[in-house]
């Protein structure tokens, strides 16, 4: 409102705007009062609910994304700390695979049958990865129950 | 308010959806109860603030044929779409940076209508559907609204005369009388608790002679129009 915009309206526009002012204090009016009063006013409510309820489905999902994403970016940079930090040797490492996988069978038991079928065949290249993959897969559903029960709360 | 954001829209900015704690914030406060309504009835009262609303209608028809409804929802559609720029730390406060850009959307209008002297039309971005077009008052207004040729007309030299002769056609000293007097002659007298204050009337008196004067609105501007021979064309001319 940097300008005065009174002083710009015509007086046609000015009896227009004195007309219409009913002196009610919008800040003051609950819900059912706001709506009474746009329904009085011609506006048409379920459209306007309809629309916003659109808008924030959308903006909600996006915000989701962006969580996601933002829980995602902190496991792999735990992971990549992890995975610097302690350089094991290949038989360690297979020990701790194969612990992963089993503690993967409580929860997903055919997401572990494919990691122990690769598992079986891996080359010690093939395990580094692995062990990194399992690990990612580990803390990302640490996170995410995490997430869950933020926003149950 | 136009420090608290602006449009992207025609510049060469991407758009960029809002994120981050904007987003968070957007969508708290869209979550809160009766954000819609008290937008939309915000709005509505600003519009009329600025005499949007025609003496002569019930309801209002912002330009487009909008609701102020709609325009609420534009608004925050395009807030959360990025079209805005949206200055976070001057205003954390959603509801406020989406009233901002109805000011400004309000005021751009104004603007626009009061260009229509030019022969050529001009070629700019619509705040409200954010599309490149001609003037937009050319396709936003209906063209045999009275209101908008009187308000258009000669710069509003055709409102001001509607006016006064709508005042010496009021009883003579009527509260009625004094209110349009008031309207014509005090370019602050634009809203109800200043004009209550300087005609020193109670509310009861003010709120009878509101309703007489637009009761009697309809007939007098038949009449008047009859007489001065203002038509459709007339938009034409204006244009």
């Amino acid at each position: 409102m940097s300008k005065d915009w009174k002083s710009e309206l015509t007086g046609l526009e000015r009896l227009a705007a004195l007309l219409r002012d009913d002196g009610l204090d919008i800040d003051s009016m609950n819900e059912q009062d706001l709506a009474r009063y746009l329904k009085e006013n011609k506006v048409d409510i379920a459209k306007l609910q309809q629309r916003f309820d659109d808008l924030l489905k959308k903006a909600r999902a996006r915000l989701r994304l962006e969580s996601a994403r933002q829980r995602r970016l902190q496991v792999e940079t735990k992971v990549e700390a992890l995975m610097s930090a302690a350089p094991a040797t290949i038989e360690s490492i297979r020990k701790k695979v194969h612990s992963m996988i089993e503690r993967l069978r409580q929860n997903d038991p055919e997401q572990a049958k494919l990691y122990a079928r690769q598992f079986e065949k891996a080359t010690p290249e093939d395990l580094a990865l692995l062990e990194r993959d399992l690990m990612f897969l580990e803390m990302e559903s640490g996170e995410n129950d995490k997430a869950d029960q933020q926003n149950q709360s | 308010m136009s420090t608290l954001g602006s449009d992207k829209e025609g510049s060469c900015d991407a758009r960029v959806p809002l994120s981050g704690k904007q987003l968070e914030a957007a969508v708290l406060a869209l979550e809160t109860p009766a954000f819609r309504e008290k937008l939309a009835a915000r709005i509505m009262k600003l519009a009329r603030q600025k005499g949007f609303h025609s003496p002569f209608d019930d309801e209002m028809n912002l330009p487009g044929g909008k609701s102020a409804g709609d325009l609420a929802g534009d608004i925050v559609e395009k807030a959360l779409e990025g079209s805005y720029t949206w200055d976070y730390s001057k205003q954390p406060n959603f509801l406020y940076f989406c009233l901002s850009r109805a000011e400004s959307i309000l005021s751009n209008w104004l603007e626009k209508s009061e260009r229509l002297e030019t022969m050529s039309p001009l070629f700019e971005d619509d705040d409200a559907s954010g599309e490149v077009g001609a003037n937009p008052v050319n396709t936003a207004t209906n063209r045999v609204d009275i209101y908008a040729i009187l308000r258009w007309r000669d710069g509003g030299n055709l409102a001001d005369q509607f006016l006064q002769d709508f005042a010496l056609n009021l009883p003579d000293g009527s509260h009625e009388q004094l209110i349009v007097m008031a309207v014509h002659d005090d370019r602050e007298c634009a809203g109800r608790k200043y004009c209550l204050s300087k005609l020193k009337i109670s509310e009861g008196e003010y709120d009878a002679a509101i309703k007489r004067i637009l009761r009697r609105l309809p007939a007098f501007r038949d009449e008047w129009i009859r007489e001065n021979d203002v038509t459709p064309t007339d938009w034409e001319e204006a244009r």
